[in-house]
């Protein structure tokens, strides 16, 4: 069976300075997959790269087996490719049901209620729908960034850091919730710092580092603390 | 003692120019919102479709102001297609420099066209029933200002409505704080973009078909003069968000009306001057502009 | 020691270019001579203009105003005494009383430009980006009006004439030269290399310590003398002036001279001025009508316009400039 999202030899680099090497790199259906890495080892750029919003120097991003490379980051969203940003950029200035109608532009289909899916997995956004999202806290804002990538009801979310800043009750709560999303049928690739916490939880965890792919752990290696360094410092 | 000069009859003509100059601050600011672009060519969109009324003068009335609104709605889109969209990845000064030439080049081109007949300037009189003066309550108000004022307020209307309301509003709102993250979640950029540059050309023909009435000769520098104290007031009120450059724009076309109506002509000599250096104040104590909130990340301060 | 020889072609090639449009203009007919001067002028205001906008990097549409106080001081103050009272009435009396050579004329020029750059700049300098654009252009604004409505410093809205004429080129050539030494040493100065920091990382320059607030206004303050200086020339090689020629036009046309070059060199000003007064003067008499193996005959105000789409397509196409933004070094040899 085909992976849903793919990454062959993918290169990318910022002028001179290579941020990714080689990286081959697979979500399958139904996969919750994580890469992990140190700072600058090139996470967030891989991401980047698969949402169009910086052009691979070599290698392809493949999904659903067809490429993406070269498409923009619109019309990679409205085919089903959703990420959840670094930061949560959340629009402060409109209000949370904006935000999540928002997502709404790269749905494919149009269901009874788009928002449902949001409003389930994280009822505290109902109670907020009219309030500004500025006037969120940090992880109520990362829900509301997580519920506005599900709205789009996407074959394969990306999250970039979605702990950043969370107290660890909070990333107890994000974490399950992906786990949900999982069950639901929606592949992810989950960028994290947290490695031991998405090693454990991912089918999957891919280490990056220095711009390359290192080694593979599943969750058995979670608990394997020198396995864990070694795959950071080698 | 200014107070005193200034009459009814004054602040009804400033409201009117307020008026005007509102739209165009608005014309401007939906540009710089989504695209980060200061068009300083925004005054030929304005000259284009006078030119259009002036040449179009023996045809009816109706006919004359659709030519107008087809010819400067194309020539912004034209421009947005030739000259913004290339420009996009651009700094905001190669950007600001590149509409100055384009400014340059137009108003050139509309020269050439002029001068074919031997004169610089054509009447565009069609609409010239509408200078005429109404009394209300002892004030001389002319038609022209009152349709001004109520164009204004119904395009300004329905513009916030097409914002609040709207799913395109929503995305061009969304776009204005953070396009990249709009087109994350699969935000067309270039249904936004030209939605607003089609917005901003409407507003450019309506106010080409206002000022024709007062202004019926038209001559390259058409709107040029009024186009830099716009860019002037936007600025100054705060072109970062749509509603601050609006009043900035009002609020300096109100205070020149009222300045040009309350001081006698001999005394108004230095007045650019005097608003000039006004404007060098507001800037450098806040660069983001007058009404903006904090500071803004589009102007940096050293 | 590769990079020593680099610097001195960086240096030779402008003062090359100059010398051989003022030889040029030595050679040619009566007609033809304004075009070569127009270019030494140009090349003096451009890289006047590029001290500033060129090393910090900062958009300013106000330049051309010390360029106007240069040329009009320099003008005013060389009109011969017994004509002044006539041509100039209302003048102050110390201005309508006196008057000083060409020389000192030009020291004039450059010091009125200078002081009036550093004043401007105190409040002005601590703005960038769309700020700066809006405060330069008001500056500009706000001389044009001063000059223009002000008779007590000058002719007001006529022309300032009967300023003795420089004829010949050496004036000319001589002033563009020193122009261009001094925005080199400039350039090459310690004050010239922390502006150029600020140019390019404003947030880096400040954590190690280099004020961008002062760097900007050296480098404005010594534009402005620059410019001013540069007024001087222009107003001794017209014989007069009027605030009209150093207004938006003159604004926009040095801009597009420094755009089309190159903004961030020495090199770049010095081609972009050379380059854009050849196309002008060619395209102005090609308006007229010329035979370059056919008949070329333009009509009135194409000039304007093809330098004005030049302009947008360089910019859009390559907005490094001709020159790409750099100096001219020695060709490389290549050992691999």
């Amino acid at each position: 069976m085909t992976a849903v999202l793919e990454l062959r030899n993918l290169d990318v680099a910022y002028g001179s300075v290579s941020a990714v090497r080689r990286l081959n790199l697979e979500v399958g259906h139904g996969e919750l997959v994580g890469l992990i890495g140190p700072n600058g080892a090139g996470k967030s750029t891989t991401l980047h790269a698969i949402m169009g919003l910086v052009p691979p120097a070599a290698g392809d991003v493949l999904f659903a087996g067809q490429s993406v490379r070269g498409r923009t980051p619109e019309s990679i969203a409205r085919a089903g490719i959703a990420l959840v940003p670094e930061g949560r950029r959340i629009f402060g200035e409109l209000s949370v049901e904006e935000n999540l109608r928002l997502g709404l532009a790269a749905r494919r289909r149009n269901g009874a209620d788009p928002l449902a899916a949001a409003y389930d997995l994280f009822p505290m956004l109902a109670d907020f729908r009219d309030r500004q999202a500025g006037a969120l806290s940090g992880g109520q804002q990362q829900q509301l960034a997580i519920g506005r990538a599900l709205v789009a009801a996407p074959d394969v979310l990306l999250l970039d850091e979605p702990s950043l800043g969370l107290s660890p009750t909070l990333v107890d709560a994000v974490f399950g919730a992906l786990t949900e999303i999982r069950d639901r049928g929606v592949s992810i690739l989950l960028v994290e710092q947290r490695a031991q916490r998405t090693v454990a939880l991912a089918d999957r965890t891919y280490v990056l580092a220095n711009a390359e792919s290192r080694m593979t752990l599943t969750p058995a290696d979670a608990n394997d603390t020198d396995k864990m360094i070694q795959a950071y410092l080698a | 003692m200014i107070l005193a000069a200034v009459d009814a009859q004054t602040l009804v003509d400033a409201i009117g120019l307020g008026a005007v100059y509102a739209l165009m601050a608005v014309g401007i600011g939906l540009v710089f919102g989504v695209l980060r672009l200061v068009n300083f060519a925004y005054g030929q969109l304005v000259m284009a479709g006078a030119y259009t009324l002036a040449f179009t003068s023996g045809w009816p009335v109706a006919g004359g102001i659709a030519a107008c609104f087809v010819v400067v709605i194309a020539l912004s889109l034209a421009m947005e297609r030739a000259v913004f969209r290339p420009l996009r990845t651009q700094s905001p000064a190669v950007m600001l420099v590149t509409t100055f030439a384009v400014a340059f080049l137009l108003q050139n081109i509309a020269l050439i066209l002029d001068i074919r007949d031997g004169t610089i300037g054509e009447p565009a009189s069609s609409l010239v029933q509408l200078n005429q003066v109404v009394t209300i309550g002892g004030v001389d108000v002319r038609k022209v200002t009152i349709l001004a004022v109520a164009v204004a307020v119904v395009a300004l209307g329905l513009l916030a409505l097409l914002l609040a309301r709207t799913t395109i509003g929503l995305h061009m709102r969304a776009a204005s704080a953070d396009f990249r993250t709009a087109r994350l979640l699969g935000v067309r950029a270039n249904t936004v973009i030209g939605v607003a540059v089609l917005l901003s050309g409407v507003l450019a023909a309506t106010v080409a078909v206002i000022l024709t009435v007062q202004f019926p000769l038209v001559s390259p520098d058409f709107a040029l003069r009024e186009t830099i104290v716009v860019l002037v007031g936007v600025v100054v009120g705060g072109i970062d968000r749509l509603w601050t450059a609006t009043l900035g724009g009002f609020a300096i076309g109100f205070a020149t009306g009222v300045i040009n109506g309350a001081l006698p002509t001999d005394k108004t000599v230095f007045l650019p001057s005097a608003v000039f250096a006004l404007v060098i104040l507001v800037l450098v104590l806040r660069p983001a502009g007058l009404f903006a909130r904090g500071r803004a990340a589009v102007v940096d301060r050293v | 020691m590769r990079r020593r020889a680099d610097t001195w072609v960086a240096l030779a090639a402008p003062m090359l270019l100059i010398v051989v449009v003022g030889i040029g203009a030595t050679f040619v007919s009566r007609a033809n001579q304004i075009h070569f001067l127009n270019a030494l002028a140009a090349v003096a205001m451009v890289v006047a203009i590029y001290v500033f906008v060129g090393t910090s990097g900062v958009l300013s549409f106000g330049q051309i105003s010390f360029v106007a106080l240069g040329a009009f001081a320099a003008g005013v103050m060389t009109v011969p005494v017994d004509s002044k009272a006539g041509v100039l009435p209302d003048l102050y009396p110390l201005l309508r009383d006196h008057t000083i050579g060409n020389v000192p004329s030009l020291a004039l020029a450059a010091v009125v430009g200078g002081v009036f750059a550093f004043l401007v700049g105190l409040p002005l300098m601590r703005l960038s980006g769309l700020a700066a654009g809006i405060a330069t252009f008001a500056v500009l604004e706000i001389t044009h009006n001063l000059l223009r409505e002000w008779t007590k410093i000058g002719p007001g809205a006529t022309t300032l004439s009967l300023v003795p004429e420089t004829t010949g080129a050496l004036q000319p050539t001589v002033g563009a030269l020193l122009v261009v030494v001094v925005a080199f040493a400039y350039q090459h100065s310690p004050l010239g290399r922390k502006t150029r920091a600020t140019r390019e990382d404003p947030a880096a320059a400040q954590a190690v310590g280099i004020s961008v607030h002062r760097q900007r206004l050296w480098a404005f303050t010594l534009s402005g003398a620059l410019c001013g200086f540069a007024g001087g020339l222009l107003v001794h090689m017209l014989g007069s002036i009027t605030t009209e020629q150093v207004y938006l036009e003159l604004t926009f046309l040095t801009l597009a001279m420094l755009v089309v070059g190159g903004v961030t060199s020495l090199w770049g000003a010095v081609v972009g001025a050379l380059a854009v007064s050849g196309l002008d003067s060619l395209l102005g008499n090609a308006e007229d009508g010329i035979s370059v193996g056919f008949t070329l005959n333009l009509p009135e105000g194409s000039r304007l316009v093809i330098l004005g789409a030049l302009m947008a397509l360089m910019l859009i196409l390559r907005p490094s400039g001709i020159t790409g933004g750099r100096e001219l070094r020695l060709p490389r040899r290549r050992t691999t």
